[in-house]
């Protein structure tokens, strides 16, 4: 098992070579000449010939990746922001821990919403109660973001005064933003713990169970619940990666200094620099998270683990 | 015949599905008993009823969709149907307790046969960890599962299906059950495991006195092992006698087709007999005698109304139209 970790481990920095090389060609190859962007229109060819040279990219392309890709790996460098000549490492680890702690609390807001409502769909399937369950989730799938977002705001912030109208500087900031991201999140890991669950309580086993003399509760949460899971864990997985990646909506309406944004604002301004950072950092995290996702995998699933130790 | 008080007696059992497209009457009016230390098999065409008579008696049939419409099941004179839900599950497991067709997906994938098999036993007595482990041993041991500790400790996956199925009956012999269900046992497995587990299961019914109900389709199997047979057909009962007298002198038409179905050495290479049609949709049953539209000997009456049970001789009943007529009336 620890070999297998290693193993895919090391596979991780060919994996992320391969990313940091899509992405730094499809950023060098796109028109428009950085040193063009930032001097603007009116700035000689001279100067910006200067600026070009001075940022070292009147190199060689493999040079100029060579240099990059040994950057990230030596110094943790990923180079400085065209915009305020700020080393992007420090932009980002600035923004990081918000979008963190968002994404965190997002994601367990998510679960608990979640994961409860789908089983009990599954468990009352064909009654009202599923019913009025497939009918929320339906109904949360269709609630815009930005709208849940501001009434939301409407009422607790400006209305009731219990928590404040922007910002993350005190605890309460963090209510609103989850709470936008959650339950509208939910929705789909409502109707996917349902359709797994379903499918599990049909299974032979769960006749078993209930064969055995267990009760209904042992049949769902022990036996049910653990065969269910992964699908579940993976799409709870994958949600929480997206988070990481910063939510552009709900940091612009609740005025958070989060990823999401960042990454927007330096598209925009053509900040080369700062996407590719973001890039490659999202994606390193992504390879982490499918390897924590494939670990919980063989943790739960004998087979699964089977297939890994040999 | 009937000395003793069965240990279940199912009377008019009634056992339906509602669905989007009507009642199915998946079990519609069927009775029969089931002695002490005897073997009854139930035998029929697949969508016949079997499996859901079966499920009914642990009141295993999901509800809703399915809904117990009317009946009773005694078993050893309580009614299962009307049990409180704490006292069924008493019963499920520790006194009645069965045993799946597909032994590939009647254990948990997630947890080891140990787990499991603990479980079965710790629902219903208040043993250790320590000495249901090694009951558990005991009953491996019993099925004759080689390496019983290594087993015990495996996965379901690294098993075989023959292997699979020991540590299903196992699991089912957990409690010492009075009644041991089993839901076609050995149509998944090889013939020659077939047999080994045939062999297991005669056994462990003579060693404990347990009663047995055996549901196949296989009717060279329910020779082999059954005191009674009953056949049952589009969730009727259709003729019900001791095996070696069905065998001989099987009465209901569709009886005797199903016997005649059988591939006979002696006829080899003529086409094999088969009933001809179909079995009926049980949505849209035919009336009367569901078989009417396949029977060879159809008359008028039998599209009208189901026929009574009647008894031609002792422990013998059949239900079919040309055995009222004979005996003008007379029934049970």
């Amino acid at each position: 098992m620890s070999k297998y970790v290693i193993r895919r481990l090391l596979l991780m920095i060919p994996t992320m070579i391969a990313v940091i090389f899509i992405v730094f060609s499809i950023l060098s190859f796109i028109p428009g000449d950085p040193g063009r962007m930032i001097l603007g229109i009116a700035a000689p060819q001279e100067a910006v010939d200067m600026f070009n040279h001075n940022l070292g990219l009147d190199r060689p392309f493999i040079v100029r990746f060579l240099d990059y890709v040994g950057g990230i790996f030596l110094r943790f460098d990923f180079g400085e922001s065209y915009r305020n000549s700020i080393p992007v490492i420090d932009e980002i680890m600035m923004r990081f821990p918000t979008t963190f702690r968002l994404a965190v609390f997002g994601v367990i807001s998510v679960v608990i919403l979640g994961v409860p409502l789908g089983i009990l769909a599954a468990i009352r399937r064909s009654t009202i109660t599923d019913a009025s369950i497939t009918v929320y989730a339906m109904f949360l799938t269709a609630i815009p973001g930005f709208w849940f977002g501001m009434i939301l705001m409407y009422f607790f912030a400006l209305k009731l005064k219990w928590v404040p109208v922007f910002g993350v500087s005190e605890w309460k900031g963090y209510i609103l933003p989850i709470i936008t991201m959650a339950v509208p999140g939910s929705s789909g890991l409502i109707r996917l713990t349902r359709v797994t669950m379903l499918e599990t309580v049909n299974q032979e086993y769960i006749k078993t169970a209930r064969a055995k003399g267990a009760p209904e509760a042992i049949v769902i949460w022990k036996h049910a619940l653990k065969n269910a899971v992964l699908p579940i864990i993976n799409s709870i997985g994958l949600s929480f990666s997206g988070l990481l990646g910063g939510t552009v909506v709900i940091e612009t309406i609740f005025s958070i200094e989060g990823i999401g944004k960042y990454i927007m604002t330096s598209i925009g301004a053509r900040d080369i620099p700062a996407v590719m950072a973001c890039t490659i950092i999202l994606a390193g995290i992504f390879c982490v998270i499918v390897l924590l996702i494939d670990l919980i995998y063989a943790f739960i699933d004998p087979r699964i683990r089977a297939k890994f130790s040999s | 015949m009937k000395k003793d008080v069965p240990i279940l007696q199912v009377n008019n059992l009634k056992t339906y599905f509602n669905t989007p497209r009507g009642v199915l009457k998946a079990v519609d009016d069927v009775s029969f008993y089931l002695n002490r230390g005897e073997t009854l098999g139930i035998v029929g065409e697949s969508g016949c009823g079997k499996s859901v008579t079966c499920n009914s008696v642990m009141r295993l049939v999901q509800t809703p969709p399915g809904e117990y419409a009317g009946g009773e099941i005694l078993f050893d004179g309580q009614d299962v149907l009307k049990m409180p839900k704490k006292k069924l599950l008493e019963l499920r497991g520790s006194r009645i307790a069965m045993i799946f067709q597909e032994p590939m997906a009647a254990l948990n994938p997630v947890y080891t046969i140990g787990d499991q098999m603990r479980e079965a036993l710790r629902l219903h007595m208040t043993i250790s960890k320590r000495e249901a482990d090694e009951r558990v041993l005991e009953l491996l041991k019993l099925v004759r599962i080689p390496n019983a500790e290594k087993i015990m400790r495996s996965h379901p996956f690294t098993l075989s299906g023959g292997m699979r199925q020991r540590v299903v009956i196992a699991m089912a012999m957990a409690c010492e059950p009075d009644i041991l269900i089993a839901d076609e046992p050995t149509t998944a497995l090889d013939v020659t495991i077939q047999a080994q587990i045939l062999n297991l299961m005669k056994k462990l019914k003579e060693e404990r006195n347990t009663s047995i109900l055996f549901i196949t389709h296989d009717l060279a199997v329910i020779s082999e092992c059954a005191d009674r047979v009953m056949v049952m057909y589009a969730g009727k009962v259709c003729e019900s006698a001791p095996t070696k007298e069905l065998i001989r002198n099987a009465c209901h038409p569709y009886t005797v087709g199903l016997i005649g179905s059988k591939p006979n050495p002696k006829e080899m290479g003529s086409r094999l007999r088969t009933i001809p049609g179909n079995v009926p949709s049980l949505l849209k049953k035919p009336s009367g005698c569901p078989f009417h539209p396949r029977c060879s000997e159809c008359t008028g009456r039998c599209k009208e109304e189901f026929p009574p049970v009647t008894e031609i001789a002792p422990g013998h009943t059949v239900a079919c139209w040309k055995y009222v007529k004979q005996e003008d009336g007379s029934h049970e």
